[in-house]
């Protein structure tokens, strides 16, 4: 039995569900399989929870080697990971987290220009994650994407161009400051995951959950450095690869049923859903002005296919049924 | 060499090229420099360096740091203080030892609109000492108020140290000052309660002659007007970081806005008074930050090493426990902080002893308390204990010598030792107002 | 200070947040302290322990004086390290064009502060080789 040294770390901590399944999932997963022969095990060095990094260094981290396996946070590397912002730039396309990453997963084949963003930064992709779904939390219930006109909403980053064309105005923030920044009148509500809202008690100080089912984004990558990686010998590539499978497809079941989960615990604790008339999706993404377009341009610009990614992204979808609320592509 | 081996060698060189001088962040880079090259290799060692360089202070919440410094030495020219003093001497003008616990009320008020002890110090050695001496206190007594209740400072919100550990810990500032509030008045209690204690035991050691002196007479209109400007800045930070119109960053520039204003309405900074106080601010900045930016390496080479990973076990599972850990660490801040300012000790010994406390499942609000407050008894400790350095320097009298303003502050240390009793036996004392 | 207050004001009176306050903020804080570290070290008042190497000077100045110059050694290394292997985080950063804020709403190219940074570590580490130099020469006794 040979036995390899290697470090795995996450800026988060693993109280994430799916930092937490590169535990219980991946490693455990690539360990499990390599006990079968038994010609290698894995002596994992873990420095979850932002030990060697923080989420501002999740891409170079795993790129130079300060760890060899981590979870890049596509969402905070808008300019290093271009095309991987298609999903929150075509806002709604998709309801449904697990098929998100099945989707995404096959970009990653059929796509260069995808793969290629990923694999120039020296490291190889093993598995997928994404978002569950986005609600509108408030303090007194809407009936409808009009009713948010002239509100506050808690919507960092790429979010508050989910708000252009609502009338809203889209307060900065981070998931840590919502609960103040709710409870002190800094924002009427916020536009989030309920994911995200339960471990923060959002509920308390915004009791209504608006029920828009708002789509998932794809939200990055388990990756391990390409020089660890190619010092690795086969089995334990082979090994890692089914591993990578396999969390990505436990990641995207467990997001829909973590997703119902943290729902109903939340109503138990005290929060009322408030479920959005047929249409209000289709509504609220009409709204807003082409944000793919001025999310795409740039980028061709400087000569990325953005578009072209983008019609694969919400082709592939289609061919799997789904009905994205718009048609950013066309 | 396991991993293991390197980082406790590691500690072991980083304190001892401390100890004989060498600028404490350029030891810590050095020495994770070093350690990370043996576990890992040049390349990950230069990278991850670079990486901390580069990134580890990209976080708003740092611009705090200079914010409340500027807000800190504003007050400090800006006459405030005094008429803190004032009012608080015109209240207690018929209370034995008066005027030791009128130091020890405006520090405990003044400290709510500074962050920094030595501008306390600063500020207290200019206007109490003068006026104790003058009614016939000795000395090393007023020296020592003036040192013992500086301390409160930092304990008090706003405050430096609790914002460096908040960003150390992975806690909300706003928390860490709640956390301050209640064991900040214990403090200026036990304060109090000490000098009582002195003036009625040992009244020779703080009185040398009788009272004879007159007091200034203000009447209840003065004790109104001089309440103004430090009570609005109170309401500007404290009521602007708790009513939610701001967030701890904004708070502090609201605070050294508003501290500018009072300034030059009363005409106290004038130009170059004005740039002296930048410049100053932008120093004691950089070497925070640098620090921080330096200790972030050294905790990541840690988490490399493994080394807080084992003491944890040998502190949990070993037959210490949990308050076995506290007390060594309390040990281990008190002996440090004869040596090492405040936010160095802070930087050098919590990226070891917090993954230890959260293993330990301690509430990092609370044990952030006790850090504070442990690292502030270094404030008045030989033979490095800066703010008695800082009345030393400020009071500009050369009879006065260090060991005396030492020996006066003993009894405060007593003091705090006790307060930090009473906190590790009730952690409410702490908890209560930051969990509300 | 001022930036920040128009935020204050901004956001409180008119409900909004001005862009790029936030992130450009953190950004700013990182290219201060590395523009003013230089200064900050010449003033000599980066963070030590002065118990041992104070005495030590006072009664030994030339063996205080090389003790001092090493340390200066380390300080013009580690950072004179750090500018250079920054070189390459300005080069990424220009490549991928990394910007902060929000496309649609506001952003701003990050490598200029990047440049920046790096400018301010390498001024420090020459202000370290520096002080190297004048340590040399009073522990040489010239
Ligand atoms: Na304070
Ligand atoms: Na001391």
């Amino acid at each position: 039995e040979e036995v390899i040294d290697l470090t795995v770390a996450s800026s988060h901590p693993t109280v994430v569900p799916w930092v937490g399944m590169i535990q219980t999932h991946f490693m455990a997963r690539t360990d499990e399989i390599l006990a079968e022969t038994g010609n290698y095990r894995i002596a994992w060095n873990e420095a979850f929870g932002g030990q060697l990094y923080k989420a501002n260094a999740t891409l170079t981290s795993v790129e130079d080697g300060i760890t060899d396996v981590g979870w890049v946070f596509s969402f905070l590397e808008q300019a290093k990971l271009p095309l991987s912002q298609a999903s929150s730039n075509a806002p709604f396309s998709t309801s449904n987290p697990a098929l998100q990453l099945e989707v995404h997963q096959q970009l990653l084949e059929s796509n260069e220009a995808f793969r290629n963003e990923w694999e120039q930064h020296n490291l190889k992709v093993l598995g997928l994650t994404g978002t569950d779904l986005y609600d509108i939390y408030t303090k007194a219930p809407l009936d409808g994407i009009d009713a948010i006109d002239g509100m506050k909403l808690s919507a960092p980053g790429v979010l508050g161009t989910w708000l252009r064309g609502t009338g809203a105005n889209a307060v900065d923030g981070a998931l840590t400051t919502f609960y103040t920044d709710v409870q002190t009148g800094v924002s009427d509500g916020a536009v989030t995951l309920a994911l995200g809202a339960l471990p923060i008690k959002l509920y308390e100080v915004a009791p209504y959950i608006n029920r828009f089912d708002a789509g998932g984004a794809f939200s990055g990558a388990v990756a391990i450095n390409r020089d660890t990686w190619d010092g690795l010998p086969e089995e334990v590539q082979t090994a890692m690869v089914e591993a990578g499978k396999y969390y990505t497809q436990a990641h995207g079941k467990d997001l829909v049923e973590r997703h119902e989960a943290a729902l109903n615990k939340m109503v138990e604790l005290g929060a009322k859903v408030v479920d959005m008339p047929d249409g209000e999706l289709v509504k609220w993404v009409n709204k807003m002005p082409d944000v793919a377009s001025d999310w795409a341009t740039p980028l061709e610009e400087r000569g990325i296919p953005a578009r072209a990614f983008l019609s694969e992204y919400l082709d592939a979808l289609r061919a799997r049924g789904e009905t994205p609320a718009r048609d950013w592509d066309k | 060499m396991t991993p293991f081996e390197i980082g406790a060698i590691a500690i072991t060189v980083l304190v001892v090229l401390i100890l004989i001088g060498m600028p404490i962040g350029v030891a810590m880079l050095s020495v994770s420099l070093a350690a990370v090259v043996l576990t890992r290799n040049e390349t990950v060692a230069v990278r991850m360096m670079t990486q901390v360089a580069n990134d580890s202070l990209e976080e708003y919440l740092f611009a705090v740091v200079p914010l409340f410094v500027l807000m800190g030495l504003l007050v400090s020219v800006s006459g405030v203080g005094k008429d803190t003093f004032d009012v608080f001497q015109a209240l207690l003008r018929r209370v034995t030892a008066g005027l030791g616990v009128a130091t020890v009320f405006a520090n405990a008020v003044f400290a709510a609109i500074t962050g920094i002890s030595i501008a306390s110090a600063t500020v207290f050695s200019r206007i109490a000492v003068p006026e104790m001496r003058r009614h016939g206190y000795t000395r090393r007594f007023a020296t020592g108020v003036v040192a013992g209740s500086s301390v409160l400072g930092m304990l008090i919100p706003p405050s430096l140290l609790m914002i460096v550990y908040a960003v150390l810990a992975e806690q909300s500032v706003g928390r860490m000052f709640l956390a301050g509030i209640g064991p900040g008045l214990l403090l200026a209690l036990a304060f109090t309660l000490t000098i009582l204690l002195l003036a009625g035991t040992r009244p020779d050691a703080v009185f040398e002659t009788g009272d004879a002196a007159e007091y200034t007479d203000i009447g209840l209109l003065d004790v109104v007007v001089k309440s103004i400007p430090i009570l609005a800045l109170m309401i500007l930070v404290l009521g602007g970081l708790y009513g939610g119109f701001l967030n701890p960053t904004e708070a502090g520039a609201a605070g050294a806005f508003g501290a500018l204003v009072i300034a030059l309405l009363r005409r106290s900074l004038d130009r170059g008074t004005f740039w002296r106080l930048l410049v100053e601010t932008g120093q004691i900045t950089v070497s925070v930050l640098f620090l921080i930016l330096a200790a972030t390496f050294f905790s990541r080479m840690l988490a490399l090493s493994g080394v807080p990973r084992v003491l944890a076990d040998v502190f949990l599972t070993g037959g210490v426990g949990p308050y076995g850990f506290l007390l060594a660490y309390i040990l281990l801040i008190v002996a440090l902080g004869c040596l090492i300012d405040s936010i160095s000790i802070m930087l050098i010994v919590l990226p070891i002893a917090l993954p230890v406390a959260e293993a330990a499942g301690l509430d990092l609000i609370w044990f952030g308390v006790i850090t504070v407050i442990a690292v502030e008894i270094g404030l008045l400790t030989p033979p490095f204990g800066l703010s008695v350095y800082t009345i030393k320097s400020a009071m500009d009298d050369p009879d006065l010598k260090v060991g005396e303003i030492f020996r006066g502050a003993v009894p405060f240390i007593l003091a705090m030792l006790a307060t930090l009793a009473v906190i590790v036996l009730f952690p409410a004392t702490a908890t209560w107002l930051a969990r509300l | 200070m001022v930036i920040i207050c128009a935020d204050i004001l901004a956001r409180n009176l008119m409900g909004a947040s001005l862009p790029l306050v936030s992130e450009g903020g953190a950004l700013l804080v990182v290219t201060i302290v590395a523009l003013q570290l230089a200064a900050t070290v010449r003033a000599g008042r980066l963070a030590r322990a002065e118990v041992v190497i104070v005495p030590l000077t006072a009664r030994f100045p030339r063996a205080g004086a090389i003790l001092q110059g090493v340390f200066d050694l380390a300080g013009a290394g580690v950072l004179g390290v750090i500018a250079w292997a920054s070189i390459r985080v300005v080069e990424k950063d220009m490549v991928a064009a990394e910007f902060i804020g929000v496309p649609g709403i506001a952003t701003l190219p990050t490598w200029p502060f990047r440049a920046l940074i790096l400018t301010g570590f390498a001024i420090a580490a020459m202000e370290f080789a520096a002080r190297v130099f004048a340590a040399l020469r009073k522990g040489t006794g010239q």
